[in-house]
């Protein structure tokens, strides 16, 4: 292998499962004399072609079934592709799932000097790297005890050690980082941080699409057994996302017009959303047409006055589904006032997704006296705050209220943004941190 | 490197390290440990021993040593095959871990528990040496045919792991059956019985059990019973069915293996 070829290179890379109605019949056909045929096909994968550098960290997103696990397993070379080829330069090791290749009646050691075998690696070898295995993999005397016995963050730490520690070239993690408490999960991405810059090449396929924002260099997405688009990871994150939340694949460039699908929007189309809304006189709700919008939010409230419509701003751009920690944002929400109102309080709330309520203010506590509203007549109004939130989705409550304790519209979990990782950090709550060396 | 693949050394070492941790495993949970790996069979011996010559008044043969001494050569035998294709079978179902979600070089598995079989065999061949030497026999030179049998039986049975295992991937009844068919073979098989039992002319047909061969020659090599010649009829009908049974288990295995984690 030259040091110039890819790390892994699919070509026109299919897999086909054969669906039986028995095991008995999938036997009669594999040992069929004219191998005649009676199974249905359903096509895991369809014509894949990717070409993975060396020292690429590479994301991977897809929805369950989308054939994720069936394009590792292949690159692992636990399944055979049905057509197309795969080809892997350098020793794999995969975290594939949680106990794969692992022997639950047998000790951790004995596991890990098993799959060190497995890999190729020899006894001198092996002795040399199980004083690393035991140090990182940290457990104590449960190595030697019988993996059945293991919670399941020991046997992530059990895993991940023996993994990174039989010297791969390609790394492949199955949402596997998810297990263990924080320390560890710290000490597995410094690792695969250090991993990365020995030129080492990294797959990580994972629901998370932070860590894919975070660590990746290129990500890909999988849909239904087709490469949908190879790129950027936060591209390939927002395309993805648009899949989650609205079902269907955002338009593909029109490739038959390069030119004008390549041009990036007009800066100003922000501003005209932003204009539209702020020039709407309509009074029905419009809330559910935001893409912003959470159908299951929980509004309740004495009544007089009403949220009626949002809108989201990161600058100029709207909607922003996802943003990075710390990023700007404007809030902007119009209420229908149905009775008169003396100095109506118009607040909000940021929680996440277990209902910690994080922060919330409202206008009177900003020492904001609102002008009054009469009935009938529509208003807008505007937050500007950084979301100096840690990642995961986080939902906004927004509230109009006569008094502090008459509420009259509460939308709970109305709006849901989700943060993604900048940098490593722990807690809910990025706080302004300055640091100094001052000696 | 293509994943999966491993130098036939690097194989070799893997397949003894996992046919060591699974006899290891299964006398994990027990105090006596691997001294049970004799005194189930030494057991199993002395109720043989009890009801065929007290029970069934069995004779000792005309030449070679005591009823007792022929009976645990055969049986010996017998244990170490069928210990084997048992455990053979299971060799893919018993190892899924492997299978499923790590690139593992399959053919290594029908091979465990021939080496496993052939661990506890060697230990069996010791107890032997001790019976004889107890009752004041001595192996004659004979005794180092014992080696070429043990590996001849080691290739009829790897065959029918290779065959067995990848067939019970996808029929649970195989290894239900298997458990049969070892019991009609057993009686088949000269081990409790002796040969001499029977007039010449039947004696030829018992020569197309392919063990037959096996353990007569294994009563050759310890009892310096009348041998059989090596290469004779019988050895010619052993070693067709072991070659056939090596090449069809190992055709048939090869056709099913990309299926197994599919299934499994």
């Amino acid at each position: 292998m030259s040091s110039s070829s890819p790390a892994i290179q699919v070509t026109g890379l299919s897999k086909k499962y054969r669906l039986f109605n028995s095991r008995h019949e999938r036997l009669l056909e594999l040992l069929h004399p004219f191998r005649r045929t009676t199974h249905r096909a359903h096509w895991a994968l369809a014509d894949i072609n990717l070409t993975i550098r060396r020292g690429t960290m590479m994301g991977i997103l897809g929805r369950n079934g989308s054939g994720k696990s069936t394009l590792l397993q292949i690159i692992c070379g636990v399944l055979r592709p049905t057509s197309g080829t795969c080809e892997v330069n350098g020793r794999v090791a995969a975290l594939l799932e949680l106990g794969a290749g692992f022997n639950p009646d047998l000790t951790g050691r004995e596991n890990v000097i098993t799959n060190a075998l497995i890999m190729g690696l020899d006894r001198a070898e092996i002795e040399h790297r199980l004083a690393e295995v035991i140090e990182f993999a940290d457990i104590g005397e449960y190595f030697d005890q019988p993996v059945r016995t293991y919670s399941s963050g020991m046997f992530m730490r059990v895993a991940f050690a023996a993994a990174i520690h039989v010297d791969p070239d390609i790394l492949v993690i199955d949402e596997a980082m998810a297990v263990g408490d924080v320390k560890f999960q710290e000490k597995c991405f410094r690792r695969i941080r250090t991993f990365k810059e020995m030129g080492k090449t990294i797959l990580l396929v994972t629901h998370d699409m932070s860590s894919v924002t975070y660590f990746c260099d290129e990500a890909v997405l999988l849909h239904d057994g087709h490469l949908i688009e190879v790129g950027e990871p936060r591209r390939i994150a927002e395309v993805y996302s648009e899949l989650l939340t609205t079902g269907k694949l955002p338009a593909p460039p029109d490739l038959t017009t390069p030119a004008i699908a390549a041009e990036a929007p007009p800066p100003d189309a922000g501003l005209t959303t932003l204009a539209a809304f702020l020039a709407d006189t309509r009074t029905t709700d419009r809330c559910a047409e935001n893409p912003l919008y959470n159908p299951n939010e929980y509004r309740f409230g004495q009544g007089g006055a009403a949220i009626i419509d949002f809108l989201v701003m990161e600058g100029t751009r709207p909607h922003p589904g996802q943003l990075l920690e710390g990023a700007w944002i404007d809030i902007h929400l119009r209420v229908r006032f149905d009775t008169d109102y003396e100095a109506p309080l118009i607040g909000f709330t940021l929680s996440n997704a277990q209902g910690v309520a994080l922060f919330g203010i409202h206008s009177g506590w900003l020492r904001h006296t609102t002008r009054p509203a009469r009935a009938g007549e529509t208003r807008c109004y505007r937050f500007r705050l950084r979301m100096t939130l840690s990642v995961g989705p986080w939902f906004i409550e927004l509230t109009v209220a006569r008094a502090q304790d008459s509420v009259s519209d509460v939308r709970s979990k109305m709006v849901l943004i989700e943060i993604l990782r900048d940098r490593m950090m722990i807690g809910l709550a990025l706080l302004d941190v300055e640091f100094t060396e001052e000696s | 490197m293509a994943p999966g693949s491993t130098t036939p050394r690097a194989a070799a070492r893997l397949a003894w390290r996992l046919a060591l941790l699974t006899l290891r495993d299964r006398y994990a949970a027990t105090a006596l440990g691997g001294l049970w790996a004799v005194l189930q069979p030494a057991g199993l011996i002395a109720v043989y021993w009890f009801v065929f010559s007290y029970g069934l008044k069995m004779a000792a043969p005309a030449e070679g040593g005591s009823y007792f001494l022929t009976l645990t050569v055969g049986l010996i035998v017998w244990f170490f095959f069928s210990e084997a294709v048992a455990g053979g079978t299971n060799a893919v179902l018993a190892n899924r871990y492997l299978v499923k979600k790590i690139a593992f070089p399959l053919e290594i598995l029908p091979c465990i528990p021939v080496l496993a079989a052939l661990v506890v065999h060697a230990a069996m061949i010791a107890l032997v040496l001790a019976v004889m030497a107890a009752e004041g026999r001595m192996p004659s030179t004979a005794l180092f045919e014992v080696a070429y049998f043990a590996l001849a039986l080691a290739c009829l049975a790897t065959g029918l792991a290779f065959l067995l295992s990848g067939l019970a991937v996808f029929q649970g009844d195989m290894a239900q059956s298997i458990g049969i068919l070892l019991q009609i073979w057993f009686w088949l098989t000269p081990i409790v019985w002796s040969p001499d039992l029977f007039p010449e002319h039947i004696r030829g047909w018992l020569a197309l059990n392919p063990l037959y061969y096996i353990v007569t020659g294994y009563r050759h090599a310890f009892l310096d019973t009348p041998a059989v010649p090596l290469f004779g009829t019988a050895g010619a009908i052993f070693w067709i069915a072991a070659a056939l049974m090596l090449a069809a288990g190992i055709a048939v295995f090869r056709r099913l293996k990309p299926d197994f984690a599919d299934v499994l």
